[in-house]
C-alpha cells in the first residue's frame, strides 16, 4: 500500500515540474515531454495537483506522526563511508530529480509562466521561490541559498551529517556540498549553482526543516539564475506538494488539538469566514467549524449557524440512535468483508499490577483495567498502521493519529463511541482520565462534533459485567474494531501447572480489503505481549 | 434511614441519574440493581471520598456490594476514625 | 403636550436661558432684526433689546472669539453661526482657544460658550451651505460636541450646555429646523453625558446621530414589517461619546451599521466602528457596515444631492446585507 502511495507521490511531484517546465521555452517544453515520456511519466494531465480525493490520500503519508510510526520499526541508519554504496532513494526518483534540474535551472520568465498558468500555478510559482509575494521580484535576492531540500512529500525535515565544503570553498554546479539523512537514508546533497560559500548556517547533527536555509552562497553574477534558491530544483517542485499534502497538518494543532489530519479540509474550508462571535461560541460549546454552511454575509458562518449545529449535534435520544445505529451496522455488513480473530489470554500479570498500583493511591486516581487494554491496543496500534484508519473513495486512509472510539453505552439504551484522542500518548493515568472524562460527556450528551468523526478505530469492551466474548461490527468508515469480553477466571496452564487465573477474550473484526489475518494475528499477540508487562 | 445512607443515595443519582433508587432492594448487588458498570462504582465512591471522607480500598470492594453493606462500611469507618 | 417645532423648541431654550440668567446672550449673524437665518430666533430682539441679541458682522472668526472673550470674562454667551461651513473661518478660536485655554491656564480660566451651528445638507444649499463637519468637531478634546435629533434634545440640551464650564458646540441638522411634534410643556434641561436608544431591537443595532436619526427609524419600521427588528442609538453627544450603550447594544445584536451624514474617511462613524473593534470584537456575527455621504462635495441639484446622502433604502441594504 505504501508503494502505491508513493508512487502517486512522485507522479503528484511531476505534475509539479511542469509548473517550472512551462515557464522556458517551447524547445524546452518538448524535450521535457520527451524525456518525461521516455521515463514513463505520463505528464498530459497537465500541472494540475491531483485529484481531492487522491490528494486526500497523501496527507496522511506525510504526516510525522505515522511516518515516526514507521521508523520505529526499523533502526536508523547512519551513513556510511562515501565510497561504499550508499543507499539511495528510488532511481526513477533521482531520474527525476536530474530532469527537473535541466529545465528548473533555466527557469528565467516568471511573469510568462503566471501568464500562462491557473492562479493555483502562480501561488505555487509563488510559494516556490518562498517569496511570498509575485514571482517576479525574485531578481532582488542578492544572494543564494542552499536550502534543505525536499526529498519526497513526507519529508518534513533532515539530519544535516556533514559538511563536504567550508567556508571560502568555491563551488560548481552538481557538487555535493552536504550529507543529509532522511527515513530514506543519506543522501547527498547537491549544489545547483555555482559559487563560493559565504557562510554554513547549520551545524552537523543538527535537525533541520526542509526549506529552512543551510548555507549562503555568493554567486557568480547577477544573471537571472543567481536569484534562484541554490537547491532550487528539488526544492522547487517539492514543496508545493508538500505544502499541500501536509496542509491537515498545519490546520489543526498538532498535539492533542480537537481537530486532526483525519479531515484534509478543502481550500474553501481552510478560508471560512467566520463572525468573531461565532468562532467563541464554538469554542464555548465544542462545536467544530470545519464544514459548517454559512449564512451570514458573504457565506460567513454566524453564531446562529453554530447554534444550529450545536442543536443538531447527534443526540442520545434513543429511537433517533437505534435509527442511525441500524444505518451504519446495516452499511457496514453490507460493505465491508468482515474477517474475525479471536484470542485469549492471561490478564492475571496487569491486574496485579494494576491492583498494587491501585492499593498506593488515592480512590480518585484509581485506574480501571479498561484503561489498560485501551492502553495496550493503542500502542500496539501504532506498529499496525493497516487497521488504524478510513475507508475513502475505493482506498485506505490510514490515520496518522492513533484516535481510538471507545463504544459507551447510554443509560436510556444505545451506544455512541466518541474518540478518544491521542490513545497511545501520555500515561497511563492521563489516558485513564480521558476515558473518564469521555464517558462521562458521553452519557451526559457533551461530546463534541470532532469526537463523533475523528475515531480511526473503535474499542468495545463489556466490562465485568458481561460475558466472555464479543465480535463488533465495524464502524464505517474505519476498518476494524477491537472487542474485549468480560475479565474471567478460568483454569489456566502457567510454568506447566494448572492455575486459576484472570483471562480475557480480545477478538478482532476487521476489512479484508485492507488488511490480513496473519499480521492482525500478529496485532492480537502484541496487545497481550504488552499486557504482560504492564508498567512498561 | 441514616445520614449516610441519604449522602450516598444522592451520589449515586449523581453519577447515573435517573436510576430507580426508590424500589432498590438495600441487600441486593448494587451493580446488578442499578446496572451500573465499573466506571460509575468507581465515580460513586471517588463521591464518597469527596462527601464523607472515606476511602474504600479495591480489596474491600467485596464488603460494599450492596448498598446497605456500603453505608456499613462507610459508617465503620467513620465513627473509627473520629 | 403641545403641538412644537424643532426650531420652536431651540427658540424656547434661549428664551427661557436669557430670562433665567442675566449673564446669557445671543449673538451671531442676522440673529436680531433678521431673526436667524433658520429663524431660530425671530421675536427675540424685541424682547431682549439689541444689548443681548446682538447682530454680529460677517467675521465668523472675530464674534467668535468674542464669545470665548465674553465667556471668560464670566458672560454665558450663546453664539450662533450659520452653519459649519462658515464655523471653519472661526477653527482656530474654537480649537486654539476655545479648546485649549482651560489647559494652559492650569485651570485658572474656564471658557462656558455655547455655539450653535446648523449642519447637514437636504435643503439644496449646495457644497458651500450643506456640508456635515461635525465629526472634525468630536475630535478635538476640550470642547463638548452635541447633536440634538429630537424635539426634547431641541428644547434641553441648550440649557445644560450652559451650566457646562466648558465650550460646548451645538450642531442643529437645517433639516430638522421644521420637524413637528409633541412636545412636554414642562420639558427641560436633559442630560448631555449619554446616547439614547430610540427604538429597541435585537437584530442589528443601528448607531447614528442629528439628521439622520429620522431616516434610520424608518429603515428600522421598513425592516420590522420584513421580521427584522431594529436597534436604533441617538448618539446625541458626539464627544465624549458613550460608548457604553453602544457596546451594551452590539452585545445584544451581533451586528452594527453606523449611519453618518458625514463622508466615510476619517469619519466618526469610522472611530464607532473602531471602538467596536476594539471593545466587542467577539461579540460581531457580521463586518461593522457604514452608512454615509457619498465622498463628493454636497451637490447641488436635488436628484444628486438625494443620491450622495445616507437614504432608508440604503440603510435597509446595509442591514439586509449584514444578515446574509
Amino acid at each position: 500500500m505504501a508503494s502505491r502511495i508513493d508512487d502517486r507521490g512522485i507522479e503528484y511531484r511531476v505534475r509539479r515540474v511542469l509548473l517550472w517546465q512551462l515557464s522556458g521555452s517551447e524547445a524546452q517544453a518538448q524535450r521535457f515531454h520527451e524525456e518525461a515520456d521516455a521515463l514513463g511519466f505520463d505528464l498530459r494531465r497537465g500541472p494540475d495537483p491531483l485529484p481531492a480525493g487522491q490528494r486526500e490520500d497523501l496527507a496522511p503519508w506525510a504526516s510525522s506522526r505515522w511516518r515516526r510510526g514507521r521508523l520505529a520499526e526499523a533502526p536508523r541508519r547512519r551513513p556510511r563511508a562515501r565510497a561504499s554504496g550508499r543507499p539511495r532513494s528510488a532511481g526513477k526518483w533521482r531520474d527525476l530529480v536530474g530532469l527537473a534540474a535541466r529545465f528548473g535551472g533555466s527557469w528565467s520568465r516568471p511573469g510568462r509562466a503566471i501568464a500562462r498558468q491557473s492562479r493555483a500555478g502562480a501561488d505555487a510559482l509563488a510559494h516556490t521561490l518562498r517569496l511570498g509575494g509575485p514571482p517576479g521580484r525574485a531578481k532582488l535576492l542578492p544572494m543564494a541559498q542552499l536550502t534543505m531540500p525536499s526529498l519526497g512529500a513526507d519529508m518534513e525535515s533532515g539530519v544535516l551529517v556533514e559538511w563536504m565544503v567550508a567556508p571560502g570553498d568555491e563551488v560548481r554546479r552538481g557538487q555535493v556540498v552536504a550529507v543529509v539523512e532522511t527515513d530514506k537514508g543519506a543522501i547527498d546533497v547537491e549544489i545547483f549553482q555555482d559559487g563560493v560559500i559565504e557562510e554554513l548556517l547549520v551545524e552537523p547533527d543538527t535537525e533541520v526543516p526542509v526549506g529552512a536555509p543551510l548555507a549562503r552562497l555568493r554567486t557568480s553574477g547577477d544573471e537571472a539564475e543567481a536569484s534562484e534558491p541554490a537547491t532550487s530544483p528539488e526544492r522547487a517542485e517539492a514543496t508545493p506538494a508538500a505544502s499541500e499534502s501536509t496542509a491537515a497538518e498545519t490546520s489543526g494543532p498538532e498535539n492533542g488539538g480537537a481537530e486532526t489530519a483525519a479531515h484534509v479540509p478543502s481550500e474553501a474550508a481552510e478560508r471560512a469566514k467566520v463572525s468573531p462571535r461565532a468562532r467563541k461560541l464554538a469554542s464555548e460549546l465544542g462545536v467544530s467549524l470545519r464544514g459548517l454552511a454559512g449564512t451570514g454575509p458573504q457565506g460567513s458562518i454566524t453564531a446562529d449557524d453554530v447554534q444550529r449545529a450545536a442543536k443538531a449535534r447527534p443526540s442520545a435520544e434513543p429511537s433517533s440512535m437505534r435509527a442511525a445505529i441500524g444505518a451504519s451496522m446495516s452499511r457496514s455488513k453490507r460493505e465491508i468483508p468482515h474477517y474475525y480473530l479471536r484470542h485469549t489470554f492471561d490478564l492475571e500479570p496487569a491486574l496485579r499490577w494494576l491492583e498494587a498500583r491501585n492499593a498506593e493511591v488515592s480512590v480518585s486516581e484509581r485506574v480501571l483495567p479498561v484503561a489498560l487494554l485501551v492502553h495496550a491496543v493503542a500502542r500496539a496500534l501504532r506498529e499496525f498502521p493497516e487497521l488504524c484508519g478510513w475507508w475513502r473513495d475505493e482506498a485506505f486512509v490510514p490515520s496518522p493519529r492513533i484516535h481510538v472510539g471507545l463504544a459507551v453505552s447510554l443509560r436510556d439504551g444505545g451506544l455512541v463511541a466518541p474518540a478518544l484522542h491521542h490513545a497511545d500518548q501520555g500515561t497511563l493515568t492521563e489516558l485513564f482520565a480521558g476515558i473518564r472524562d469521555l464517558t462521562k460527556r458521553a452519557r451526559a450528551n457533551q461530546l463534541r462534533s470532532s469526537e463523533f468523526s475523528d475515531a480511526a478505530i473503535t474499542i468495545t469492551s463489556l466490562g465485568d459485567q458481561g460475558v466472555e466474548s464479543l465480535y463488533g461490527v465495524i464502524v464505517p468508515p474505519q476498518v476494524a474494531i477491537v472487542g474485549f469480553g468480560s475479565i474471567v477466571v478460568r483454569p489456566w496452564v502457567v510454568d506447566g501447572r494448572i492455575e486459576a487465573r484472570r483471562v480475557i477474550t480480545m477478538t478482532l473484526s476487521a476489512d479484508h480489503r485492507v488488511s490480513d489475518g496473519h499480521r492482525s494475528g500478529r496485532f492480537l499477540r502484541r496487545v497481550e505481549q504488552i499486557l504482560q508487562e504492564p508498567g512498561a | 434511614m441514616s445520614d449516610t445512607k441519604t449522602v450516598i443515595l444522592a451520589i449515586i443519582d449523581d453519577v447515573a441519574p435517573g436510576c430507580d433508587l426508590e424500589g432498590l432492594d438495600p441487600a441486593a448487588d448494587l451493580r446488578e440493581e442499578l446496572d451500573i458498570d465499573s466506571m460509575d462504582f468507581l465515580n460513586v465512591l471517588i463521591g464518597i471520598k469527596e462527601r464523607l471522607q472515606v476511602e474504600v480500598a479495591e480489596q474491600d470492594y467485596g464488603e460494599v456490594r450492596s448498598l446497605d453493606g456500603l453505608v456499613a462500611y462507610v459508617d465503620g469507618r467513620r465513627s473509627s476514625g473520629s | 403636550m403641545s403641538r412644537t417645532t424643532y426650531r420652536e423648541a431651540v427658540r424656547a431654550a434661549i428664551r427661557e436661558a436669557m430670562q433665567g440668567d442675566p449673564r446669557v446672550f445671543l449673538m451671531g449673524e442676522d440673529v436680531g432684526a433678521y431673526g436667524g437665518c433658520y429663524a431660530v430666533s425671530m421675536g427675540l430682539l424685541d424682547e431682549f433689546g439689541a444689548d443681548r441679541v446682538r447682530d454680529t458682522p460677517l467675521s465668523e472668526s472675530a464674534f467668535v472669539g468674542a464669545g470665548i472673550g465674553a465667556a471668560m470674562g464670566g458672560q454665558r454667551p450663546i453664539v450662533e453661526i450659520m452653519t459649519c461651513n462658515f464655523s471653519l473661518l472661526a477653527l482656530d478660536q474654537i480649537m486654539n482657544n476655545a479648546a485649549t485655554i482651560r489647559h494652559m491656564s492650569g485651570g485658572q480660566l474656564s471658557i462656558p460658550v455655547v455655539i450653535r451651528m446648523a449642519t447637514g445638507a437636504g435643503r439644496q444649499l449646495a457644497a458651500q451651505h450643506s456640508h456635515s463637519l461635525e465629526g472634525w468637531y468630536a475630535h478635538i478634546p476640550g470642547i463638548k460636541v452635541l447633536a440634538p435629533a429630537t424635539l426634547e434634545d431641541a428644547r434641553g440640551m441648550l440649557p445644560t450646555a450652559l451650566e457646562d464650564p466648558d465650550p460646548v458646540l451645538i450642531f442643529e441638522h437645517a433639516g430638522l429646523y421644521n420637524l413637528a411634534g409633541e412636545l412636554a410643556d414642562d420639558a427641560g434641561a436633559v442630560p448631555i453625558d449619554r446616547a439614547a436608544v430610540r427604538r429597541a431591537g435585537d437584530r442589528v443595532t443601528l448607531v447614528t446621530y442629528g439628521g439622520s436619526l429620522h431616516k434610520t427609524l424608518e429603515a428600522a419600521e421598513r425592516l420590522a414589517g420584513e421580521g427584522v427588528e431594529a436597534e436604533v442609538i441617538d448618539l446625541r453627544t458626539l464627544r465624549p461619546l458613550d460608548d457604553a450603550t453602544i457596546m451594551a447594544s452590539v452585545r445584544k445584536t451581533h451586528r452594527a451599521v453606523i449611519v453618518d451624514e458625514g463622508w466615510r474617511s476619517g469619519s466618526l462613524a469610522a472611530e464607532i466602528v473602531a471602538r467596536i473593534m476594539e471593545q466587542a470584537l467577539y461579540e460581531l456575527d457580521a463586518p461593522v457596515a457604514r452608512v454615509c455621504s457619498a465622498e463628493v462635495p454636497i451637490p447641488y441639484a436635488k436628484h444628486l444631492e438625494h443620491a450622495a446622502l445616507p437614504q432608508v433604502e440604503g440603510i435597509v441594504a446595509a442591514v439586509r446585507a449584514q444578515l446574509g
